[in-house]
């Protein structure tokens, strides 16, 4: 079962944001649960019947998620060590600032370029896929590797922790790469 | 407590119309509604049968539209969106936009962009929504909605007037699966019009109609009070 964590501040944006990653799951038979990262409990993100986590992203004017950093504290904890977590978009930001990564202004709306330089959650080289972000990240390198960027390595697309299993997607798989999204929630 | 004030881009089909109503469901509020009027029927942005009946659609939920023309050329027609989300923005101090936007990412980014520069929330309620369900919802929730064109094959003229209902469902999912028409016709397959739904104060009447078109692409204008 997976636990899907919704960042949006806005509640119709659920239906744009989460609801497209729960239909992904649903379709391929794979349980889960969604909780509001401001209503998640201790017990939901350590009970062992959730095996992975995604954290969704969400519009381009909500940064309610980023001042709000303190209740994602548990993305870090030892106690979900070997949790497998995949940050989408805002959910990637949040994954980065919490591994002391910076966020950085950059704007890509649309259909975007991205090179993959190796195998990522099933996907490699040239692919197309849908951007939306006022922000991206710069991820300290002794503690995660970028598989992915656009515009010739300028703006980081996809990342995955040296050591853990705790990968981020800059844009949104749910539109035209939801094979990834299978992909993390299968990956044994 | 009332919710963001927001504008909806109408069209006047199920699209928009179902997003409206989601909106308002959830507590948003609806200040106006913003049709785009194009002069050219193949549209890149715009849903154009029977757009001039969107007033009437706009009196019977109660609401103030706001008409921007166009020609309906390529990156013309996003100016004159802009232009006319201005407007919106100025009139009725709208804070966000909602849209009927499925799967066309040429149409979403494209409004999304706008909405970003304008420093407006974007809503798009019905994104990557499941096309069954979704004409499923319709139903449920009582949209009285009709096919008033069709643009590809085997569609033709028999569809003009049909109800989404049960029996369409059923027929368009064996078309889904014969042709590859989609359920909720996403690729330009067919255009509805709404005639009632749970945000008007009264059902539309349709006091007449005008069939033009040939093969397997037709248009039905409506004309409704």
């Amino acid at each position: 079962m997976i636990l899907i964590i919704n960042i949006c501040k806005e509640k119709l944006h659920y239906f744009e944001f989460v609801k497209p990653v729960e239909s992904i799951l649903a379709k391929a038979k794979i349980d889960f649960k969604t909780v509001h990262y401001e209503k998640v409990t201790d017990r939901e993100l350590f009970n062992k019947k959730f095996k992975k986590i995604i954290i969704c992203g969400t519009s381009l004017k909500d940064n309610d998620y980023l001042a709000n950093l303190d209740k994602f504290k548990w993305v870090k904890l030892s106690e979900l060590e070997g949790k497998p977590i995949l940050g989408i978009c805002g959910g990637m930001q949040v994954i980065s600032l919490m591994f002391d990564g910076i966020l950085v202004e950059d704007t890509e709306i649309g259909l975007t370029e991205v090179f993959f330089n190796k195998r990522f959650l099933g996907i490699e080289g040239k692919t197309k896929v849908y951007s939306l972000h006022n922000n991206s990240v710069l991820v300290d390198d002794r503690q995660f590797e970028v598989f992915a960027s656009s515009r010739q390595g300028e703006c980081i697309q996809a990342i995955k922790h040296k050591y853990k299993e705790v990968y981020g997607v800059l844009f949104h798989p749910e539109v035209l790469n939801k094979e990834m999204i299978l992909d993390f929630c299968m990956r044994k | 407590m009332a919710g963001m004030k927001c504008g909806v881009l109408f069209s006047g089909g199920k699209d928009s119309t179902y997003s409206a109503y989601l909106a308002a469901e959830h507590n948003y509020k609806i200040t106006c509604l913003i049709s785009v009027f194009s002069e050219n029927p193949e549209s890149y942005m715009f849903h154009t049968p029977s757009i001039t009946q969107a007033e009437e659609q706009a009196k019977a939920m109660g609401l103030p539209l706001v008409i921007q023309k166009t020609q309906g050329k390529k990156e013309a027609e996003l100016e004159d969106l802009e232009k006319a989300i201005i407007k919106a923005k100025e009139e009725f101090n709208i804070e966000g936009i909602i849209t009927g936007a499925l799967q066309s990412i040429y149409q979403a980014s494209r409004i999304q962009k706008i909405c970003n520069k304008l420093n407006l929330e974007c809503f798009n309620p019905l994104w990557q929504i499941d096309a069954e369900q979704y004409l499923m919802e319709l139903i449920k929730n009582k949209f009285k909605v009709i096919i008033t064109g069709v643009f590809a094959y085997p569609l033709d003229s028999s569809w003009l007037g049909r109800e989404i209902d049960e029996g369409f469902l059923k027929d368009i999912k064996e078309l889904n699966k014969k042709y590859g028409i989609h359920i909720a016709g996403e690729g330009g397959e067919f255009e509805t019009f709404v005639l009632d739904c749970p945000l008007f104060k009264k059902p539309l009447e349709i006091t007449n109609t005008r069939v033009s078109g040939s093969g397997n692409s037709w248009r039905m204008e409506v004309e409704v009070r």
